[in-house]
């Protein structure tokens, strides 16, 4: 007779340990014959001001404190729901004063009927362009996906920012998970369109969940990132890329050998270490693949498509722009010495421009210099920001000059210098029609459209 | 009640264990012995010199210890390429090392070293530095939330 696993001792322990504070909790709730009103009250005094403590750590804590101060509320479960949407207002605007790290949290209340109203109020922050955290509305959306939800977070899968498409994708993989038939066939689509995706992090994500669903090939892509060695102006993607992939790969008891992220891909050892990989990587996958249904084999054996591929570093470039907004998303260009308009990063985009346009976009850099003397960031910190890279105006310094503007979520009217906004609007100008791009490729569609939308939504409108 | 007590104690006893030990395969360990094959040039002086991102890559869960690499180098004279934190103030003592000059808001506790500076006073600089000084790796709480994982004491910031 087939024995059912039992499980362990220590897990009965556990179960135990876990009930003591529900237990203790239960005793404490339930006042005695002779407990006095003063008694009943108590708790309640001492918890409400323990919620509104963790409150006022999540709202105005720092950077590292206020996701440990949201996680405790979640903790706190309906009573701590219950003053959260009291203090959230009734509009996305109010919403948004609450912070990235509360706003998550909102997804994360389950079973209960004040942890239901916050959930609900993410769907409305998610659909407004203009809410600052649309993140982490989505990553909050994700953590209990509805099946009633499955369309919209679709529509979510081609979001301008890239955490956003990301807290998609991990919802519809939750959504579809043990689906068959059609359910099924519709998430592969999905997830294998993403892992096309223009940001690194979502093409991981696609792939990792992939592989989870019986693609073993869908690892080749992060052996492909176990390959890269770009850099965008000193910020080693490629390293980071490479770290994040092995990371994964370890995560899943994946033996990477000698492999080494640290030193670059082309040492006789990492070109070893990932070419065994691979080695095993398709071996096991093609055994894997023999499981799967016959109308999905072979969708990802040919690897990466160039997007997601490995590529030289860019050697020459000499003007750097770098926006981050949390509302219109990122953008990374560069502008090389022999004219090519580089856009992304890994694998980018390199778009060829009329001779003589990187020299007259270097000449007004360093005119952009001289009124700025020698201050180098403006505004404060926030997700958003426009990073400049310039060739300096003392020719002896090699190292481009670095200047920042940064902003919260909040308006900042004159952070961006004048001749900095007639500076971004020169490199805006010398970026080529929509005529003249692949509208095939998500990084060139509507390049210069949306360069001007990210400036104006962190420094405001550049002067054309 | 006594009974209720017994029995809730004994699993509590019976259980830690099988909490504490985490028998799973640290990430952090494993990237540092990848980590510690690569060359260590080091400095310029004696210090080891660390990858942020492999400080960054460590399986950090609040309360288990972390990988001995990184508890081997607590005390010891490093050095650590990075990025101020955007929104360093000027004048301060300590700013926070990051991988990315724009960690926007996201501030994971592995993924920032917290530097002092002893004798120097912050002044933002936005590219890539590289700091020498001594390091320590451990949970730093204040008020019951842990504000800091690793930290740095150097002199002062480069010139």
């Amino acid at each position: 007779m087939e024995r059912l696993p039992r499980p362990g001792f220590g897990r009965y322990a556990t179960l135990a340990l876990i009930a003591l504070p529900l237990l203790t909790g239960a005793a404490h709730a339930t006042p005695g014959p002779n407990a006095s009103p003063q008694a009943t009250e108590a708790p309640d005094a001492e918890l409400q001001k323990k919620i509104d403590t963790f409150l006022g750590h999540a709202r105005r804590g720092s950077a590292v404190i206020r996701p440990q101060a949201a996680d405790r509320l979640v903790g706190l479960g309906e009573p701590a729901a219950r003053r959260i949407l009291e203090v959230a207002g009734e509009t996305n605007e109010q919403l948004a004063l609450l912070g990235t790290n509360l706003v998550e949290a909102f997804g994360a209340f389950e079973n209960s009927e004040s942890g239901t109203k916050l959930r609900q109020r993410l769907w409305p922050a998610l659909e407004d362009s203009e809410f600052p955290w649309r993140p982490a509305a989505a990553r909050g959306l994700s953590l209990h996906p509805q099946p009633s939800e499955k369309e919209l977070f679709v529509r979510y899968l081609e979001d301008p920012i890239a955490p956003v498409r990301l807290a998609a994708l991990d919802a519809l993989y939750t959504l579809t998970e043990g689906a068959e038939g059609a359910a099924r066939q519709s998430y592969l689509q999905h997830a294998v369109a993403r892992l096309s995706d223009e940001n690194d992090i979502v093409r991981r994500e696609a792939a990792l969940q992939l592989h989870a669903r019986g693609h073993g090939y869908a690892l080749l892509w992060l052996l492909e990132d176990m390959r890269r060695d770009d850099a965008f102006f000193g910020v080693p993607f490629g390293k980071m890329a490479r770290y994040d992939a092995m990371r994964a790969l370890m995560d899943r008891g994946i033996d990477l050998g000698e492999y080494n992220p640290e030193l670059p891909p082309d040492t006789n050892l990492n070109r070893a270490g990932v070419a065994a990989l691979e080695k095993r990587v398709r071996e096991a996958a093609a055994k894997s693949e023999a499981q799967l249904p016959e109308s999905e084999r072979g969708l990802l054996v040919d690897g990466p498509a160039p997007i997601a591929q490995a590529a030289p570093p860019i050697q020459n470039a000499v003007i750097g722009l770098q926006l981050k907004s949390c509302r219109r998303g990122d953008y990374y260009l560069r502008w090389t010495a022999d004219d090519v308009l580089v856009v992304g990063y890994g694998n980018p985009v390199r778009i060829q421009l009329a001779t003589g346009t990187t020299d007259a976009l270097v000449k007004a850099g360093k005119e952009a210099q001289a009124p700025l003397e020698d201050q180098v960031f403006w505004g404060r910190a926030g997700c958003d920001m426009e990073g400049y890279f310039l060739p300096r105006q003392d020719a002896s310094n090699p190292s481009p000059l670095n200047l920042i503007l940064a902003k919260n979520e909040e308006p900042m009217e004159g952070l961006r210098p004048a001749v900095l906004s007639e500076f971004g609007a020169k490199l805006c100008a010398s970026i080529p029609s929509d005529q003249e791009l692949s509208q095939s490729d998500p990084r060139t569609r509507e390049l210069a459209k949306r360069v001007r939308a990210a400036f104006a939504s962190i420094g405001g409108p550049v002067v054309h | 009640m006594p009974l209720y007590i017994l029995i809730v104690l004994l699993g509590g006893i019976l259980a830690a264990p099988s909490l504490l030990m985490d028998t799973t395969k640290s990430v952090g360990e494993m990237a540092l012995k990848a980590y510690e094959r690569g060359p260590k040039p080091g400095g310029g002086g004696d210090a080891i010199e660390v990858s942020i991102l492999a400080l960054k890559n460590v399986n950090y869960r609040r309360g288990r210890a972390l990988p001995k690499w990184v508890q081997e180098l607590d005390g010891k004279r490093v050095s650590l390429w990075g990025y101020m934190a955007i929104g360093t103030l000027e004048g301060r003592e300590s700013f926070e090392l990051v991988p990315e000059s724009c960690e926007c808001g996201r501030s994971k506790i592995n993924h920032f070293v917290d530097v002092t500076l002893t004798k120097g006073r912050t002044k933002y600089i936005p590219g890539r530095i590289t700091l020498e000084g001594v390091f320590h790796a451990s949970e730093e709480e204040t008020d019951g939330f842990i504000t800091s994982l690793y930290r740095l004491r150097t002199p002062e910031l480069p010139r």
